[in-house]
């Protein structure tokens, strides 16, 4: 088979099978101590997903990453929508790359 | 439930956003290097993971060989066995079988939003479905984009494009904070795991100590207090 096409089937399955494994799960109840954990697991995903990598948006200029994240952070605070937020630092910047 | 539908493809409008330029991007850079047309779109297709799909075409030119691209593939999306079974109480009204298919769909984004969005939406199967399926074809006809056009579009506009991934983040983390504040505790600690871990060992590596690690100071903070207040009740 054409070494392409293996690869592809190699790397599809090894990442479907860990997306679906865990629903082997799906009946047992699970003790309070791991209801917990779960709660923050999405606060610990985000956060580190975010940062470094926020500020290596653009690699030759880390000042990129940082107007994006300065207006990112300053729309969710002011609860705009997150349609608003996500327009508003794409706009940031690409007006910091016109203005610079 | 068509409603649900259209209402999680509407949410995934930030993420189809995001998608887009990154998968323009993979299209041009996998046929720059090498990777031909059909098979960067069969592996957008089948695979649908961003940064495993980069890495691989990248370790391809770098004359690697198959199984370790495959092995590096598998540790890089090794963190979706946390995002799956985090999600499996939240998605407990859904049909195994269901389930079994959105899943397939798991990624870093429509975990983000599956997990953190308050709208009622997207703790049905059909908005799930809506959210993925619209996500996917972002990316996939993204890839397809790129191997054709990428000369059409501005590298400023696809920069500036993707950082709505990250803002999608940010706003989610943000509005989930202002809900409920004792969250921060496990955003710092897991920021500081992950970039000091990241200057001893891979990233990949890094990025899934410090989402599994992470959320167990909650569990230490619920214990503590769970203590204190029996000594409370002793006391008096």
């Amino acid at each position: 088979m054409n070494r392409y096409i293996l690869l592809i089937i190699g790397m599809s399955l090894v990442t479907l099978i860990p997306r679906v494994i865990p629903l082997i799960f799906h009946r047992l109840k699970l003790p309070k101590l791991v209801e917990t954990w779960i709660k923050g697991v999405p606060y610990a995903a985000l956060a580190a997903l975010t940062i470094p990598g926020v500020f290596k948006l653009d690699p030759n200029n880390i000042y990129v990453g940082i107007v994006g994240f300065a207006f990112a952070v300053g729309a969710s605070i002011l609860k705009l929508p997150l349609y608003a937020t996500v327009f508003i630092s794409i706009l940031a910047v690409y007006g910091f790359y016109l203005l610079f | 439930m068509r409603n649900d539908f259209f209402k999680g493809a509407k949410l995934s409008i930030p993420i189809m956003l995001g998608y887009a330029p990154i998968a323009v991007s993979f299209g041009a850079a996998a046929k720059a290097m090498g990777l031909n047309y059909p098979y960067a779109i069969l592996m957008s297709g089948t695979v649908f993971a961003g940064a495993s799909q980069f890495l691989a075409i990248a370790m391809l030119s770098n004359g690697i060989t198959i199984l370790q691209i495959i092995f590096a593939t598998f540790v890089v999306n090794l963190r979706h066995i946390v995002f799956s079974f985090s999600l499996l109480k939240k998605t407990g009204n859904i049909r195994l079988f269901k389930r079994f298919l959105l899943f397939m769909g798991l990624t870093d984004e429509t975990f983000a939003l599956i997990s953190l969005s308050k709208t009622d939406t997207l703790r049905t199967g059909s908005g799930i479905a809506g959210l993925i399926l619209f996500s996917y074809l972002s990316w996939v006809s993204g890839t397809f984009v790129g191997g054709y056009l990428v000369s059409f579009f501005s590298e400023t506009v696809l920069k500036s494009m993707s950082m709505a991934l990250y803002s999608l983040f940010i706003s989610l983390l943000v509005t989930a904070l202002i809900g409920n504040f004792r969250y921060i505790y496990v955003i710092f600690t897991s920021i500081a795991l992950n970039l000091g871990l990241s200057l001893l060992i891979p990233s990949s590596w890094s990025l899934l100590i410090a989402i599994v690690v992470s959320p167990l100071i909650l569990s230490v903070f619920d214990h503590r207090n769970a203590s204190n207040d029996n000594k409370k009740v002793s006391n008096k």
